[in-house]
């Protein structure tokens, strides 16, 4: 009964657009007054929920995407990425792609890259004669890329929340990434074929030379990332500070763009990011709490794993109930409260945790491309001026692929743990 | 999330770091402060492990508790700026008479829920009061009063919001909350 009114609580505060934080905690506290528990039980839950020190990467990579945003950078990768697969049919849709890949090793959130990034390749594509359903459905799709490879702001959170390595799993996420970006070219060249879509310019070595050498420094930044990760040689957290002193060290001495007034406003908007994750972050950890000390989640385990305990039947569960709570919960909200239930079931069949880290971060990126509460449809819109209607009927065909990639990931364990394993086990 | 202006002449407009610090208010200053601090004892952890192959122990309970009150201190500018992550839905459908009623509700369910939190905040400043922090010595409750500040502060930008949209455009208003928070 109390529980009803729990989920009554949210799902009215949300659709009345009141924040994911606000209605997760307003929801909690209703639930806790009507239990009789003491009110500060939620408060102690929230501040306990932020006070984790592998969530203290979500700054630093928040910060140090948004140093990247100085003395051209962006320009000069959206170039080089440019020269690199241009020359191919429908050329400035794989551009689109391969400049997410290259960004998606900076910057940890799908929202971002879609809302940065994004506006300047409708554009392009605009400009070039594209239609601009192809420029938004492409743009969405590649902005899903991001939180796959590393950094990634929502593998943190599951990391956190289920105590499982964040090293592991940002290595882990590098191949399915890149078969989501394989998976997604595949669809541009199909879609160029058949619509027969320009090229932009053949390819000239000198050129992407040239864009080479303008990019390389930027480009530094994904490989101290992901090699520093990769080797070892770095914790998340570490890897992430790197990259905020490599960052801040291209913006005020190599390119000299940046005053004290930009860093100033820089910290400022990394502040009110970060709170914005995290406050949903310590709000769904008091939701997760009420759910699992009502035996929610041992209630879930036992529905499922009574029927089979089989790994395929229970992983075509999880991706059931992940692709369902996708279509309308956010996705830190919906990571935070569902690991804390998942978990029980995955490991009851034996899945390895990593590996549902992937499918569960993968499953709900396609939910953000998927009405009704598409965030980063939402934004495109915005950016592009194509109405809301239109960019979900744009995306849905790149789809498709992300369901496949899902699909394999989820099915294929060695795609997202063999690197892990040859790396740390 | 700003959405990028329309670029100038031919080339795609790139989004750069602005230096415009009009948003910065006063009362911002210790949470920037916090943060740069933060910024600072984490490279340092960071460069001690790596120099002297040995962390210094404080660093990490100290970093854990400037998180905390930057995730608070920070709530309190996403409530003043409307920055709070919101799902956007309802304002497509609703008739645009309703607009500013829906928004005003929606505003001061925020304002109440972090008064309420501000109110919990006082009583947990009380029992932590006894509880020190395990490597400085500083007692726990100077954490649950910064807590129990940004609530409030919270909560007044809020009570502020819902009094500004009585007097704003239904048209802009949608359209704000469209762009989701």
């Amino acid at each position: 009964m109390h529980l009803t009114i729990l989920f009554l609580v949210l799902s009215v505060t949300l659709m009345l657009g009141v924040p994911v934080g606000v209605s997760l905690g307003l929801a909690s506290l209703v639930f806790v007054a009507l239990s009789g528990l003491p009110d500060a039980v939620v408060l102690h839950n929230m501040v306990g929920g932020v006070d984790s020190f592998p969530l203290l990467a979500v700054p630093f990579f928040i910060l140090a995407g948004q140093l990247m945003n100085t003395g051209g950078i962006t320009e000069r990768i959206f170039t080089f990425a440019r020269a690199l697969v241009g020359w191919m049919p429908g050329g400035l849709g794989h551009v689109n792609i391969g400049a997410s890949v290259l960004f998606a090793g900076m910057s940890g959130a799908a929202v971002a890259d879609a809302g940065g990034l994004g506006s300047v390749e409708i554009k392009a594509m605009r400009q070039a004669g594209y239609d601009p359903d192809f420029a938004v459905g492409v743009t969405a799709a590649s902005s899903t890329i991001g939180p796959i490879i590393p950094p990634s702001l929502p593998l943190i959170v599951y990391g956190v929340m289920a105590s499982a390595s964040i090293g592991e799993l940002f290595v882990a996420g590098l191949l399915p990434g890149l078969l989501m970006a394989l998976a997604l070219m595949a669809m541009v060249a199909w879609f160029s074929w058949t619509r027969s879509y320009p090229t932009d310019g053949a390819f000239r070595f000198g050129h992407a030379w040239h864009s080479f050498r303008a990019a390389f420094l930027p480009l530094m930044t994904p490989a101290i990332i992901i090699g520093g990760i990769v080797t070892g040689a770095f914790t998340p957290t570490e890897a992430a500070v790197a990259a905020v002193a490599w960052t801040l060290i291209l913006g005020v001495l190599v390119y000299r763009s940046l005053g004290w007034r930009h860093l100033v406003r820089v910290m400022f908007d990394t502040v009110e990011t970060t709170a914005s994750i995290l406050f949903i972050v310590a709000t769904a950890a008091i939701f997760a709490w009420i759910l699992i000390s009502n035996q929610m989640a041992a209630q879930l385990a036992g529905a499922i794993l009574g029927v089979s305990d089989d790994p395929v039947f229970v992983m075509f569960s999880i991706l059931a109930i992940v692709l369902v709570l996708g279509l309308f919960m956010e996705t830190v909200a919906a990571i935070t409260i569902l690991v804390p239930v998942l978990g029980p079931v995955a490991a009851g069949a034996g899945i390895d945790t990593v590996h549902l880290g992937i499918v569960v971060v993968l499953a709900l990126m396609i939910g953000l491309l998927t009405p009704p509460v598409g965030l980063v449809l939402y934004v495109l819109a915005g950016v592009s001026g194509v109405s809301f209607e239109r960019c979900v009927k744009a995306t849905a065909p790149f789809l498709i692929p992300l369901v496949i990639v899902l699909l394999l990931v989820a099915f294929v364990p060695a795609l997202s743990l063999a690197l892990p394993r040859m790396i740390y086990r | 999330m700003n959405a990028t202006p329309e670029g100038h002449g031919d080339g795609p407009a790139f989004d750069e770091i602005t230096d415009d610090v009009s948003v910065v208010r006063l009362e911002d200053i210790p949470v920037l402060a916090i943060f740069a601090f933060l910024v600072g004892i984490v490279a340092l952890q960071f460069l001690t492990r790596y120099a002297l192959n040995d962390s210094l122990s404080w660093t990490e309970e100290v970093a854990r508790y400037c998180l905390i009150a930057v995730t608070f201190l920070g709530s309190a500018i996403c409530a003043r700026r409307g920055t709070h992550l919101a799902l956007g839905l309802a304002y497509r459908y609703v008739p645009t008479p309703a607009v500013r009623p829906l928004a005003m509700v929606s505003e001061a369910v925020v304002a109440a829920f972090f008064a309420w939190l501000a109110y919990v905040g006082v009583e947990m400043v009380d029992r932590t009061s006894a509880q020190m922090m395990i490597s400085v010595p500083m007692s726990k409750s100077v954490l649950y009063m910064i807590v129990t500040a940004s609530c409030a502060l919270a909560a007044l930008y809020s009570a502020f919001n819902v009094v500004r949209l009585s007097r704003q455009d239904p048209a802009r208003i949608a359209a704000a909350r469209l762009a989701g928070g």
